[in-house]
Parts: C-alpha cells; structure tokens; sequence
C-alpha cells in the first residue's frame, strides 16, 4: 500500500520533501495555466466532452432516444458543462486571474453604460490626482528638492532683518561683516560676500541690462563648483587687471560658445575685462528671489567705495556650515561676531535707527533665500491641492456607494446563483480598480499638461533652475489615496449585501433601500466635502478681498499713460554730473517735443522703489538716531510728469542750478516725521549726511513704493534732490543708471524705438535697458497675490462642482428609492412643496453642519494665511459670510433639482407601474 | 439550484485515490467504479467528481495525461503519484482507527 514509508530518512523528515515538492508542482502547474488559459480551457472541455460522448453513446447503445442519452449524459456529468467548468477553474486555482480579466472586461462594460456616472468619477479623480501632483511637483522643483550644489543644505546666505521681523531680510549686511566673520567665525568651512553688478552689454547697435555679482575670492570654493572651462577667480585678480568669470549661458548666447573667448577681452559697460573662465550650464547662484541667475562675476575691486576695511558697502554673505553645525547655531555664534565687531565703530548696526528699529541677522539657507515670495504662494496651492484631493475623495465615496447601493439588485441575483462573498468582494475590487486606474492616468495627463502650461505661461515671473518634473511620490500618495477611497467605498456595498441573508433582498418588495449605516457614511462624507469647501472658499475670499485692496489703493502717481525706460550711462562716457545732467537735459527736450509726449523727466530711482537710505539731519552732527531716508535725484518737471501733487512751495526750476542754493523738496510724510507738518517744513533746513545745508522749498504729496518681498504699498519718507544739485553720487563705479519717466498722451502711442532712437541721437554711449509701461510694473508687483488667487479660485470652483454633484447624487438617489412612496403621497393629497421640504431636509442639514465645521476651520486656519493678506484680517466676516452664502445656496440648489423633478415626476411613474 | 448534499469532502478524495491506486483511469471510468463498488450507496456525488480530481491533480497527488481510450478517442488519464500514494496510505490509516472507533462503540459487546 502505497510507497515505503521513510527508508532512511525519518518519517517527518520525508514529509517535509514531499510537501515542497508537491507545493512546488501545484505552483508549476499554475504557472502554465496562467500562460495559456486558452489550452487549459481547451483541456478541460476536452475531458468533458469525452466523458458526455462516452456517455451518450452508452445511451444511445442501451436503446435511449438521442434527447434521452443526452439528458442522462448531462445527468450523469453533473450540471451543464459551463458550470462544471467553472467549478474546475476554482478548483485549480486560476480563477484568480481569469475572474479578474473576466472582472475587468465586465467593469468596464458596465462603466461605459453609465456614461454620466463614469464621467463625473473619472473627472473627479482626474483633477484630484492631476491637481495634487501638480502642485506638488511645483513646490518640489523649488522648496524640496536640494539645489545642484555639492552639500547644498549646507549653503547659508545672510542678510540683516529687523528685529520685528527677523525672517525677512530688510538690508544687506556691510561689507565689513564678512571680514570678522572671515576672520572669527567658526560655524562655517567657508565665507564668501556677493553683491549685484548690472552691467550693459553692447553687441553692436543692440545694448543689454545685464545681471551679475561682484563676489570675494572665496565665492566659487565656497559654493564647491569648479569651473568649466578656464578658471575661477582668485586673490591675485584684484589687484591685476579685471578678470570676469561668465555664466555658461551668456557665453554660449553671445559669444557662441567659442573656447578662444577665454583669454580673450570683454567690454561691459565700458570697463574691459580678461575673460578667465565659464562656469558649468546648471551653475545658477541666484539670491532674493530673482529670476535668474548672474550673468557675469567679477571681484570687488581695490578703491572700490565701501569695499574696504570698516566699509559698509552692501553685500550678502554666502557660506557653507561646518561640518555638525546648526544653522541655528551658526546664526548665534555669527550675530555675537558681528556685534563684538561693530563696538569698534561710532555709528553701527548694535544701535538701533531713529524710528526704534534695531536690526538682528537673518541666515537662511540659500534655497530658502531663492523662495522668499513664492514659498507662500506655493504652499498655498499644495494645501488647496490637498482639500480638493480630500473633496474629491470625499465625492467619489459618495457616487461609489450610492452607485453600489443601487445594485443590490444584481448582487443579490448574483449572490442567489452561487457567487461567494469572495467572489462578489472580488468584482467589485476589480470595478473600483479599473476606475482608479484610468482616473490616475488621466490624471497623469493633467499634470503634465499643467506643468507645461504653467511653464508656458510662467504666472510668476520666475521658474525653478533645475525645471520641473512629475514628482512619482506625489504621484503614488495621490493615487494611493484616490485609490483606497474607491476601493472601500466600491466594496462596501458588496460586503454588507454578501454578509445580510440572502432571503432579506429578496424579501423585501423593493429590495433597494438603502441601509442606515451606509447612509450615515454618505452623510458623513457630505459634511466633511462642505467643510473642506468652506475653508477653500474662505481663503479665496480673503485672497479676492486682499488682490482688490492692492488694486484699489492710490498709488500717489499716474500709472495711466506713463512709461519708464531704464537708461544706462557708462562712466567713461559721462565722467562727470554735468555731463550727464547734460545727456538729461538734452534727451528730455528731444522726447517733449514730440507731439505725443505729454511731459518728460528723470529720476535716479526705479519706479516703484525707493533710493539708498541717507542720513537726514536737523543738526550739525550725525548721530545714531538720525533718522535716515530714501533721496532720490530727480529733474524738473518730475512731479507733473507722474501728477504728483504739490501741498505746499514749489518744485524745482531753471533756478536750482548746481551753484544755486542747495535746495530740497519733502514729501507729506518727510515733513511731517522732521518737522511736524507740511506747513511748517517750507523754509527749514537740513543736512544729507553731509556738511551741506539745503532748504526745503516745497512739499509734495507721498506716493507708494513695494518692498522687494513684502506684499504691501508703502508710504516712505522721501527726500528729492534735484538733478543738478545731486548727481555727482553714483553708487554704482561704472555706470549710473538713470529713468527717464515719458507721460504719453491717451490718444497718441510711443513705441521703445522712439525712445531708443533718441537716447542714441543724443549720445551713442548711451544705453537705453528696458522701456515698461508703469502700470504694467504695478500689475507685476501685485503678481503674486493675484495669482495665489486666481488658483484658489480655480481649486474653489472645482471644489464647489465636486460638491454640488455629490449632494445630488446622494439626494437624487434618496428620491429614487422612495419614489413610489412619493407617488402614494402625492395621489394623498399631500403637498408636493413640503414632499420637496422633508426630502432634502437632512442633505441640508448635512450641508449645513459642514458650513459650521467650514467655517470654524477657515478662522482657526487662516492665520495661517496672514502673511499673505493685505487689508484685511484673518477673521474677516464679509469674506466669512460670502463664502456661507455661496455654499449654502450651491447645497440647496444641489438638493432640490432632484428633489423636485420626482415630485413634479412622481405622479406619471405611478400611472405607468 | 442547490448542489446535491456532498459527501464528506475527505472521504470522497479517499475513494478517488483508492479508485486510481490500481490503473490510471479517466473521469468517466473513475465515475463508473466509484458507483459499481459502492454498489450506488453513495450514489457519487454528480458534478463533484471533475472539481475534486482536479484539485487533487492541483495538489500533487494526482498526475493527469491524455491517452488514447479503448474508444479510439482521447481521454485524460489520472494516476496517483507517490504523494498521492502515501496520503492514500494516511487516509487509510484514519479512516481504520476511525470506523474501530466507532465499531467499538456501536458494536454490542
């Protein structure tokens, strides 16, 4: 009876064998018929056919009828030859497979039929996965994924902040902070100082702003990135002849990538410089959010002013942290550096300024430092992203499990005809798989499309160096999210008709009501989709309200029909102020006597921004509380060019000449911070940390200027020089960079060849930079506020849809089900407003509740926000109660269209059943 | 449609392997021993002949080939491996300690 048992081995021993090598064969066997389901299916109906022939012929030889055998054959098999195989692909196992390509054929079938159904589900997991992927891709290309320098987290940049604010960076840090940091720091491997160096570039009649740095020798070692082609700068270079490093981009842009330019000699603004190397294509050093990086570097040079021992000349400082140390902890060891080394100086940065500020050091890492005003907007759009996958999750649990709920019907039939609870979990996996899957392609899709579009369009002004890429790990959590909630969503249905008696369907007339716990989980669901809607909502709102404030708020200028165009006028060709007062005065008179010139001047400050701080003082000694302001150089006729109003005296004229009486005009709010009051400042006299006294002859009215990285208008005190008074101070040693402000009739237009034509007419040497219409700088300063809220506008309006959709499905589908009770009412005599009142009773209930729970979150989170609002706060009620209003009609719009088609409906239905 | 009541999942894999110890055999002929032997008493199971065979083959004891039958047509053949073999060895072990159980019990003494 059977093999000998255990020779050598013991008995157990054998059994081990024996099992692996029948778990081993069970596998194989499997294996092949995955592979070929087609042989196997061949296989298993030859060996039943076989056996129904044998047995029809035995049939048909012991005298049956053919219909006879046949039946006895069948008889004698067992059940009709489908069935049976079926119950042979169980028994081995495959079905698995097989159920499942079965499955995905039949879902789809089914989701094809459902076309609206479909749609929505598939849309909805479309924009979620799409938006959330999206978003996260952008956030990652700029805040998450380091920058492509070696050890890039180590890499820290400094700048000064007031101590009220000491994240933001309010002025650069003075020069002679690098040298005692150089010196006594030991928090960083490496210390290196960088300013900004515009330079133009002339290539033949065309003439370019560029952006580049001046750096300290130590800049390229302490960023760790060798050059590649030629050399970095050295030590050596500041005191031969200028060396110049350029950026891989500008030497392949305007050079053509020729290897003999290294060696070879560039002019930039009229200074030559020996080209001594090109850095590699991904070297790209930006600081403060600029778009992009330098262009150029070059060493600060010997002479230059502020650049030398005790200078204050502007820089940043960029370091690489030691090795183990904290960027917390470098900022304390360097803020205790720089106040031991600033006792040695009279007038320094331990004191604090005249309107109480004191000023503390900000270090940030650089990445940080390049992500100042977008990280905001970004994390905004993620956290939008976030709620809507959360909305859309929440909506697709609820069409899922009403769409389920609905087939109860053919569950229940298909659990009558012998599928298993496994068997039915099974398919309804499968639906719910097959519709996350396409949802997540298209999901995919969107993203891409929406990373190129946002490429395309670039809403912010700036795009990340290293490009954007769809981030897999968003990919996967947003899909793995989207596809959890089908999943449950899609079997709990299957799982309570399967485990109820099977009687209990059948039993029950209707057999479609819907279970209390599964509607207490749509109810749920909709709560939380209109909470989530409400916060969204209200954010929106508060960003709306803070866009207007910006838009609205008076300037204190003309936007409307001005332009402003940069002119660059090399030092070499206009060495002295009256050469350039010269170059003003004759350009102006060209410009103003075109017909479609309104008015024309110059000023020494960028639009929209203010000048350097000077020292203004009242007395003959400049102390630590001498309060300091912007003072910009301007010519006449400034302030009717830009419609400035005058308050009190006058502007300037023919009469302010360089050997005239030194004379200044103060805005409103000047004169009220020196002397009190508008009136009282005409007459008085003050100094601009010089021994030159100047009068104040007139008082203009304030006009906003942005910071570079707040969001709001500021009113500053101003100082205005006049141009003949003023402009032998250059900042900049090479070239000095002049605005020529150009208030264009309505009816006339001026295009920048006008304007470039005449600069050249006047003088070849100068170099007109850029010409913008005002009013299109004023929309770019406002660029972010608008564009965070424009997206969330966007988010809200998907999230608002999402929710819409799913409060009338949860109703519609409510209706359905008691429609014949509707019926029965109505034919009562019951009214069919209040029929409509009790249906959607609880759906609005439900919204409501939300809108509480919404609206709670929204003052709980947007502080969150405050930073990003301009004029309006946190808790603001009328964006509280537009946001309320909104949703609360969306729900009961959602739940009555439903509603009332049934009653209105309900009585025809019953007529025809 | 209800399945006829089975017989005790084990015990009918212990006839089929019993059935197939001697000659390979096909499902039909498996069908026509199992009845003549027990002489219709267990009135074999129609319908869950095929499933079980093909469990048993899914689980090493049985080995399936197609041979020609005494028809002329092709017929899948099972015949028990030496897994199948021992466990029918296993079985019947129980099943003696079993029916002396019982027999103990229900035998008069």
């Amino acid at each position: 009876m059977g093999a000998p048992v255990g020779r050598d081995l013991p008995d157990s021993q054998t059994d081990v064998v024996s099992r692996m090598l029948t778990r081993w064969h069970a596998r194989w066997s499997r294996l092949v018929d995955l592979s070929r389901p087609s042989r196997l299916e061949g296989d298993i109906d030859d060996e039943l056919r076989f056996h129904f022939d044998e047995e029809v012929e035995a049939g048909l030889a012991r005298g049956l009828t053919p219909e006879a055998a046949r039946r006895a054959a069948l008889d004698s098999l067992g059940g009709t030859p489908i069935r049976l195989r079926e119950e042979l692909r169980d028994a081995r196992g495959v079905s698995l497979a097989y159920d499942f390509r079965r499955d995905v054929r039949h879902g789809v079938r089914l989701l094809r039929r459902d076309t609206g159904f479909t749609a929505v589900v598939l849309c909805t997991l479309a924009v979620a996965i799409g938006g959330v992927v999206a978003a996260f891709s952008l956030s990652d290309a700029w805040l998450f994924r380091p920058l492509r320098f070696p050890e890039a987290n180590r890499l820290v940049v400094a700048f000064m902040a007031n101590a009220k604010r000491p994240t933001e960076p309010a002025l650069w840090m003075p020069y002679r902070a690098y040298l005692s940091w150089k010196e006594s720091a030991r928090s960083f491997s490496s210390v290196s100082a960088a300013f900004f160096r515009g330079a133009t570039w002339q290539n033949g009649s065309d003439a370019k702003s560029l952006v580049g740095m001046r750096v300290t020798p130590e800049f390229f070692a302490t960023l760790g990135v060798p050059a590649f082609r030629g050399r970095h700068l050295s030590a050596s270079d500041s005191t031969a002849a200028p060396a110049i490093v350029l950026s891989h981009g500008f030497w392949q842009r305007e050079l053509g990538g020729a290897i003999t330019a290294i060696g070879s000699t560039i002019t930039l603004s009229d200074v030559v410089y020996d080209i001594v190397g090109v850095m590699p294509p991904d070297f790209d050093v930006r600081l403060l959010d600029r778009p992009e990086g330098a262009a150029f570097w070059t060493l600060f040079r010997p002479g230059e002013r502020g650049y030398e021992p005790g200078g204050l000349g502007p820089v940043t400082l960029l370091a690489r942290l030691a090795d183990g140390v904290t960027i917390d902890a470098a900022r304390d060891e360097a803020a205790a550096i720089m106040t031991e080394a600033e006792r040695a100086y009279p007038v320094n940065f331990t004191q604090p300024d005249a309107a109480g500020n004191r000023f503390v050091v900000n270090l940030s890492s650089l990445q940080h430092d390049n992500t100042r005003t977008l990280r905001a907007t970004l994390l905004t759009v993620l956290g939008a992203a976030l709620a809507l996958l959360l909305i859309a999750a929440m909506n697709v649990g609820v069409l899922l499990l009403g769409r389920g709920l609905r087939r109860r019907g053919e569950v229940a039939v298909r659990h009558a005809i012998g599928a298993g609870r496994a068997r039915l979990v099974r398919q309804f996996l499968t639906e719910s798989l097959v519709l996350s899957a396409a949802g997540g392609t298209a999901g995919v899709a969107l993203a891409w499309i929406a990373i190129r579009l946002f490429v395309m369009w670039n809403p912010l002004g700036t795009l990340p160096p290293d490009g954007i890429d769809i981030d897999l790990r968003a990919l996967a959590a947003a899909t793995a999210a989207m596809v959890t909630t089908t999943i449950v969503a899609g079997l709990i249905p299957a799982w309570r008709v399967s485990s109820s008696s099977l009687g209990a369907s059948v039993r029950s007339g209707d057999g479609h009501r819907v279970s209390a716990p599964a509607q207490r989980a749509q109810w749920l669901m909709l709560v939380a989709q209109v909470a989530m809607s409400t916060l969204l909502l209200v954010c929106a709102a508060l960003l709306v309200r803070t866009v207007l404030q910006l838009r609205s708020e008076p300037l204190g200028f003309a936007t409307q029909g001005v332009w402003a165009a940069e002119v660059s006028l090399p030092m070499a060709g206009f060495p002295t102020a009256r050469a350039r007062n010269t170059f003003l005065e004759r350009i102006s008179a060209q410009l103003g006597g075109r017909p479609a010139v309104r008015a024309v001047a110059a000023s020494t400050v960028a639009p929209l921004t203010g000048s350097a701080y000077v020292p203004v003082s009242l007395d003959s000694a400049d102390s630590a509380a001498t309060p300091r302001m912007s003072a910009p150089t301007i010519t006449i006729g400034y302030f009717e060019a830009l419609d400035i109003p005058l308050l009190a005296g006058r502007g300037f004229d023919r009469r302010d000449t360089a050997e005239g009486r030194p004379v200044v005009v103060l805005n409103a709010r000047a004169a009220a911070q020196l002397f009190g009051g508008v009136d009282r400042a005409l007459g008085r006299r003050l100094r601009l940390g010089d021994t030159t006294w100047r009068e104040v002859i007139g008082v203009v009215g304030n006009v906003s200027t942005t910071f570079f990285n707040t969001l709001e208008w500021r009113m500053d005190p101003m100082v205005y020089r006049p141009a003949a008074q003023a402009l032998a101070a250059v900042d900049n040693p090479e070239a000095a960079h002049v605005t020529l402000w150009l208030h264009v009739r309505a009816e006339r237009t001026l295009v920048a060849e006008d304007i470039r034509a005449a600069a050249a007419s006047v003088s070849p040497r100068a170099a007109v930079v850029s010409v913008q219409p005002i009013a299109e700088m004023v929309a770019a300063a406002t660029r972010q506020p608008a564009f965070r809220m424009l997206l969330l506008l966007c988010f809200c309006a998907g999230s608002l849809l999402l929710a819409a959709a799913g409060i009338y499905g949860v109703v519609a589908q409510a209706v359905g089900e008691r429609l014949r009770e509707i019926a029965i009412r109505i034919a009562l005599g019951a009214e069919p407003r209040v029929l409509v009142v009790s249906l959607v009773r609880s759906t609005v209930l439900a919204g409501m509740a939300g809108l509480g729970i919404g609206a709670l979150l929204a003052v709980l989170l947007a502080r969150v926000l405050q930073s990003m609002l301009y004029g309006v706060d946190a808790g603001d009620a009328i964006s509280l109660t537009a946001a309320g209003l909104i949703l609360l009609s969306v729900t009961v719009v959602a739940a009555a269209v439903p509603a009332r088609r049934a009653t209105n409906g309900a009585a025809v239905h019953l007529l025809k059943t | 449609m209800s399945k006829p009541p089975d017989l005790v999942q084990g015990t009918l894999d212990a006839l089929i392997l019993q059935t197939l110890a001697l000659e390979p055999l096909h499902g039909l002929a498996v069908a026509q021993r199992l009845r003549t032997r027990s002489g219709d008493v267990l009135g074999v199971s129609r319908g869950s002949l095929y499933p079980a065979l093909h469990k048993l083959e899914q689980q090493g004891l049985l080995r399936a080939e197609w041979r020609i039958a005494e028809s002329g047509k092709r017929a899948k053949y099972y015949s028990l491996t030496r897994a199948g073999r021992r466990h029918l060895a296993q079985e019947q072990r129980e099943w003696e300690r079993l029916s002396a159980a019982i027999s103990l019990i229900l035998k008069p003494t």
